[in-house]
């Protein structure tokens, strides 16, 4: 502190406060600049996943990518459209709207928990909530709904919440997925989803990317690996294997048991991340679902 | 003298060798006891050892299931040792227990892995 008090008395002094000064000032700007590296590692982390596609099914259109693995096999595109002229989610997507439209024993509705009465709003989803610092999906905000307004929490992958999801996805058709990494918590939770994606685990020592990355257009058994890129457009799907609607979390859960590792719960965090990151891969592309797949 | 020489060994060594058959027995029979002992104690350790192995078994495996990367098989192996245990088939128990414990540790060395070079799948 003496040493600080005699510096301080003297020209030199003054000079190197006046340093320390510009220095704290451009660190402060460095802080600025570090918020936005990390938008922009996003972008290029976009754009790197998108090219990657563009490169190896050139003649795809970006656009295409919603519809899945139809996007890249003709044959079984073929297939899906028959299947798409009777639709086997318009049951559910019916469902969905009267659980919807139902209101609460407290007399308030799912309309009064979203923007805009929960129209048209898929395509925000997953967001981070930088109050909760955590990742909301669809789903779960769905469950939040009902926990304030005194109801039971509904089963994640499958059933009345998938159908109520279903019904709200239908109502944004069209839209283009917007999610964003508005933050460095969001930024936190982006990356430990990108972080599941490009990890092997399992017996089979799989990654996400290996299957639908590394592989996508490529045989793995009888069925061909679908490209990552769009993989939440269409969700909750309704898939031929399941013979009812399901989530995206369940079908994360059928991935990790087909790689045979232990599926985490539905709407776990390491999920929820999981989609973040695959949505943010997948922005520009519509929102399409809930859709049908083998 | 040859002669006398031989009679004078005579005198010492038929006896000698009489009791050395009967220490020849003797000491077949303590080998064969020993043996028949040390196989026995063997199997003993067998199905006393399980029980560690499934426990590290256990550990590990909740180590990496903390950490994401349980796998769907590993579980299974140690509820069949147990079972095995159970039923007193000792040896199918060290089996599968050996199984188990292989298994988790090669779930948690994926993890760790994982953690340390999943930058290493990016393919761009």
């Amino acid at each position: 502190m003496a040493l600080v008090r005699r510096t301080m008395k003297t020209g030199s002094g003054l000079i190197l406060m006046a340093l320390l000064a510009l220095t704290a000032m451009a660190g402060a700007d460095g802080v600025g600049q570090s918020s936005l590296d990390f938008k922009a590692m996003v972008q290029q982390d976009v754009h790197d996943f998108q090219a990657y596609y563009k490169k190896r099914f050139s003649r795809v259109e970006f656009s295409e990518y919603k519809n899945g693995v139809y996007a890249i096999d003709a044959a079984s595109r073929e297939q899906w459209l028959e299947m798409e002229d009777f639709p086997p989610y318009e049951f559910a997507v019916d469902e969905g709207e009267a659980l919807f439209e139902t209101p609460f024993a407290n007399g308030k509705s799912y309309a009064d928990c979203f923007a805009n009465g929960g129209e048209s709003i898929r395509q925000n989803y997953p967001y981070f909530d930088s109050k909760q610092g955590e990742v909301i999906t669809l789903e779960l905000a769905i469950n939040h709904c009902r926990e304030a307004n005194g109801e039971k929490p509904l089963a994640y992958e499958k059933g009345p919440l998938a159908a109520l999801s279903a019904y709200m996805a239908s109502t944004s058709a069209g839209n283009v997925l917007a999610v964003l990494v508005p933050g460095e918590a969001a930024f936190q939770a982006y990356s430990e989803g990108k972080a599941f994606f490009y990890s092997k685990r399992g017996q089979l020592n799989f990654s996400c990317a290996d299957c639908h990355l590394r592989v996508a257009g490529q045989k793995l058994r009888a069925d061909i690996t679908s490209p990552a890129l769009g993989h939440p457009t269409g969700f909750p799907v309704y898939r031929a294997k399941w013979e009812e609607l399901g989530t995206l979390h369940r079908r994360y859960a059928g991935c990790n048991k087909n790689i045979r590792a232990k599926p985490l719960a539905a709407q776990s965090r390491a999920y929820r991340n999981l989609e973040y990151f695959q949505s943010v891969m997948s922005q520009g592309l519509e929102v399409n679902g809930p859709s049908s797949r083998k | 003298m040859a002669h006398l020489h031989v009679n004078k060994f005579n005198v010492s060594i038929m006896p000698k060798v009489g009791s050395e058959n009967a220490m020849n027995k003797i000491r077949l029979l303590f080998f064969m006891v020993l043996s028949v002992a040390l196989l026995s104690l063997g199997r003993v350790h067998a199905g006393a050892g399980v029980k560690p192995i499934l426990e590290d078994a256990r550990l590990t495996l909740n180590e990496a299931a903390a950490k994401g990367f349980e796998w769907t098989t590993t579980r299974k192996l140690i509820a069949d040792a147990e079972a095995a245990l159970a039923a007193g088939n000792k040896d199918a128990s060290l089996k599968l227990a050996k199984a188990a414990l292989n298994e988790a540790q090669k779930s948690l060395i994926q993890a760790n892995y994982a953690a340390a070079h999943w930058q290493d799948g990016i393919p761009f």
